[in-house]
């Protein structure tokens, strides 16, 4: 394994300062469960490495002016463990409950999930459909982005060498909302997604007219995606058994065009389906006894 | 390296020590302090073996940079003893018989203590949630679980038992596991404690991979990359060049046999002439460190002439087929007829024919292949991870051209084989570098390798026709398969055997043909697996039985009962069956558990 020059900084300021100055193929070590196994088996040799593990004040969940803000080197388990999370965006608890095992949730960051920029990320899809943003800071200050405009591919982001992505955010959903994450992998622990779809629902008060619905399906295409045409079949109507099985079949042709001719193909163009109509079937259940 | 300095607690005492940030915290755990407990079995986060505590969560250590833990509270298993008293986890897992290869144990304590720690009042799914990390290839997890939830009892003081009483110190443990087998033979209907489980609850207990020797080298295997090709040339002048390599050897060196194997001796210690799969050994470097040999290994120039490889079994057969060695892929065919079969189908109403394949499986025992050699005054020692010492034995002594009293192969605690370490893995490389560099040499297979080199399950490919009278009378059965056994025989000729006897399954089948083929291909060796053969058929008997029950309208319960073997049947080699014939017995236990099982369901019985 090539030698490379270890930074722990104790503050942000620190670690930008450092990031900035370092010359050389830098990575950020956040929770490591994939950098440190890829540097391990040589497919990347960095010179520089900033572990941000022990780097003060980015380990938060808070509520702030109906946002909930999430510091980027929250843990899975801790995002699990959040009851703010839990009760207001559902979504992202169970997304972040499906990733890996208790050993990796406890040490792999949510923002390292982010940024790693795996097809299959849990994470993603269910930020999606909460409209995340995400803040890169860096010494010449702060940009934000909502979070699949800085996914740029398998492992690519938009993040210039010297930024760091410091907190993830988003606003808190509205009561008459529903949200739900399913996943399908190849055993039930620690399994890679093979498919997964993010959910939202938000219909009028008091009826079950759909007043926005926004979907994401990850490990169809290079970057998790939204699936439009499917939020559209949801969007001004009353939902209905009939129109969430409309949806399930959109959402599938999503998945096929996006997934291209690969060997995958028929097993996730019927698997889709499955596991579609298993959330939204769950989420107008929701609906109704709300 | 520049070396960083880090403090924290570690099992419950601060350290300070100066680490190369490129070591996992596994590695400093194990290397530097000698916490040999925490065990690596996969290296990628996935089995759980290498599970620690940090500030009382569960993390996999190999997942992790040893400065991370800067200012952390780290426990592993050797922390969980208080003053000489072991830890209600540890009794528990030892009380409840949830220790067998004891690998993942460690880490499974570990999990399951990061969960009580915060939840003492788990519920089942809370525990299988807990544990879901950690994989474990002997137990089936039944007997894990029920050891968390005695634990729980333990921590509450209910002990209906009342045996952690007596039990609480760990030397009193150790007496009553000590006296477990001494005091009295008569075992059976007993609940005996394991004679090991004490050590591998606490960390204690050494795998190969764990042993540490004075003046110790690394070894590594150069493996082919490619499945079929003639070896040309190797140049070994860089890598012996290399400070810190110790040794570099070839074919050439091999004092003895180049051939091993434990039915045929067919496959070679390192090769001589063909590759025959990926995987196949061409070189061995022993070095001062494990990065000296990785980087020695890299420095070894391979010549090859590259060869079509055959894959498909049925290319494999034909005549003009690409050979893998010799002029024929066949190893052996085995028939197996009685009765006449024709008959049988003339007197059949229904006859179902289907086609079976069946895929490689991997053994994947939690703990890779390891072994450690030394030399000393003319004597080879070799303490290895394996399920076969005196053939191991054997075929050092043959390989070093040694008499087998100048042989020693030990079995150090093994992690889990299930016929996977039947066959010889590291143990000759390791005697044959301990030869010629006079100094102990371990070799640990990396998972990757381990799967590379390991056997696996023979593939199958079966025919199989099935006639039966209209009252579900079993009367003919024919079937013809082939099995992979890859690039080496291994144990296929058993298996083919086993297969081709095993096709009728439980069932009175008067009339019998069957022909198995065993083959070599360029794939990975298949060998000895669980079951050894009989699952392939497994799948193909049950299947025709389920078939032939479903087109003639009876239930698959029913088509079974009218066919099970009886005192008095005879099987399909002939064997007249007197005393003790078990399946009506069983198949009826199984249907009444099942109706308890399904209830509401019953119907599809």
């Amino acid at each position: 394994m090539q030698e490379f020059k270890y930074f722990a900084p104790s503050d942000i300021n620190q670690a930008l300062k450092i990031l900035d100055s370092v010359k050389g193929d830098k990575r950020i070590l956040a929770g490591g469960t994939d950098l440190v196994i890829a540097i391990r088996e040589r497919k990347i040799n960095p010179e520089v490495v900033i572990d941000l593990k022990n780097t003060q004040n980015l380990n938060y969940i808070k509520q702030e002016n109906g946002y909930i803000k999430i510091g980027s080197m929250s843990t899975f388990t801790d995002v699990i463990e959040s009851e703010l999370i839990k009760r207001k965006a559902r979504v992202l608890h169970e997304s972040c409950y499906s990733m890996g095992s208790p050993q990796i949730r406890n040490w792999a960051t949510i923002g390292g999930n982010i940024i790693n920029a795996s097809p299959a990320t849990d994470s993603v899809p269910a930020l999606m459909v909460l409209d995340a943003t995400v803040k890169l800071e860096s010494v010449s200050g702060i940009r934000e982005f909502k979070v699949q405009d800085i996914l740029k591919g398998i492992n690519k982001t938009n993040l210039n060498e010297n930024e760091i992505l410091t907190e993830i955010s988003f606003k808190i959903p509205s009561e008459n909302t529903v949200t739900g994450f399913r996943k399908l992998g190849r055993r039930a622990a620690l399994s890679i997604a093979r498919i997964s779809i993010a959910c939202l629902i938000e219909v009028e008060e008091n009826t079950m007219r759909c007043r926005d619905a926004r979907i994401a399906l990850g490990a169809v295409a290079k970057n998790p995606i939204r699936a439009t045409s499917a939020e559209e079949v949801l969007i001004g109507k009353d939902i209905s058994q009939k129109l969430i099985d409309d949806c399930v079949e959109v959402i599938s042709e999503i998945a096929v065009k996006n997934i291209g001719n690969r060997p995958s193909l028929p097993f996730k163009r019927q698997s889709i389906k499955g596991i579609s109509r298993e959330l939204l079937n769950r989420l107008y259940m929701e609906l109704w006894s709300n | 390296m520049e070396e960083v300095k880090i403090s924290f607690i570690l099992n419950d005492e601060s350290v300070s020590v100066e680490v190369d940030p490129r070591k996992r915290l596994l590695d400093m755990l194990r290397e530097d302090f000698l916490l040999t407990g925490v065990k690596e079995g996969c290296s990628v986060g996935e089995c759980g073996a290498c599970t620690v505590l940090i500030d009382g969560r569960a993390v996999t250590s190999c997942l992790v940079l040893a400065p991370q833990v800067n200012g952390h509270r780290v426990t592993t298993i050797e922390g969980l003893q208080k003053n000489g008293e072991l830890h209600p986890l540890q009794q528990a897992f030892i009380d409840s018989g949830a220790v067998q290869c004891g690998f993942c144990t460690p880490g499974m304590i570990l999990a399951a203590k990061a969960l009580l720690d915060r939840n003492p009042h788990p519920t089942r799914e809370d525990i299988k949630t807990a544990i879901s990390g950690n994989l474990c290839r002997c137990t089936g997890y039944e007997k894990i679980i029920k050891a968390v939830e005695t634990a729980v009892k333990y921590l509450e003081g209910k002990d209906e038992n009342n045996r952690t009483n007596d039990r609480k110190k760990t030397e009193t443990l150790k007496k009553l596991t000590e006296e477990a087998i001494s005091d009295d033979i008569r075992v059976i209907g007993k609940s005996i404690i394991r004679k090991d489980a004490l050590k591998k609850t606490t960390g204690e207990a050494l795998f190969a991979g764990d042993m540490r020797f004075e003046n110790m080298l690394y070894g590594k295997v150069l493996r082919s990359q490619v499945p079929h090709a003639i070896l040309k040339n190797i140049d070994t002048t860089d890598a012996k060049s290399l400070p810190g390599v110790k040794a570099v050897l070839t074919y050439k060196d091999i004092p003895g046999a180049n051939r091993v194997g434990i039915i045929l001796k067919d496959e070679p210690v390192l090769v001589d002439h063909k590759i025959a799969r990926i995987g196949d050994p061409i070189a061995l470097v022993a070095a001062e460190t494990q990065e000296i040999a990785e980087e020695a290994l890299e420095r070894i120039k391979v010549e090859l002439e590259e060869l079509p490889p055959v894959v498909d079994v049925k290319e494999a057969i034909k005549e003009d087929s690409v050979k893998v060695h010799g002029d024929t892929n066949i190893i052996a065919i085995k028939n197996l007829i009685k009765g006449d079969v024709e008959e049988g189908f003339r007197k059949s109403d229904i006859i179902v024919e289907n086609h079976y394949k069946t895929n490689f499986v991997s053994h994947m025992f939690i703990e890779p292949e390891c072994g450690i050699g030394s030399y000393e005054n003319g004597v080879i020692t070799v303490w290895c991870s394996s399920q076969n010492v005196h053939f191991d034995r054997a075929e050092v002594a043959r390989v070093l051209n040694m008499p087998r009293s100048k042989v020693r192969v030990i079995q150090a605690e093994t992690g889990g084989g299930f016929g996977g370490k039947l066959d010889i893995s590291t143990q000759c490389y390791a005697a044959l570098l301990a030869y010629y560099t006079k100094r102990p040499v371990k070799i640990i297979y990396s998972r990757v390798e381990s799967t590379m080199a390991s056997s696996k399950r023979h593939p199958a490919i079966i025919r199989c026709k099935t006639g039966a009278t209209k009252e579900g009378k079993l009367m003919a059965l024919d079937a013809d398969m082939i099995l992979d056994t890859g690039a080496y025989a291994s144990y296929g000729p058993g298996v083919i055997t086993r297969t081709v006897v095993h096709i009728t399954g439980p069932y009175d089948i008067p009339n019998v043909k069957v022909k198995g083929h065993l083959v070599y291909t360029n794939n990975p060796m298949a060998g000895a697996m669980r079951g050894f053969g009989v699952p392939q058929a497994a799948i193909v008997h049950e299947s025709q039985m389920d078939i032939l029950a479903k087109e003639l309208g009876i239930s698959p319960y029913e088509i079974r009962k009218r066919n099970v073997l009886k005192p008095g049947s005879y099987t399909a080699t002939n064997q007249l069956l007197t005393s003790s014939v078990g399946i009506e017995k069983t198949l009826d236990a199984a249907v009444e558990k099942a109706k308890e099982m399904l209830k509401g369901w019953e119907g599809i019985l």
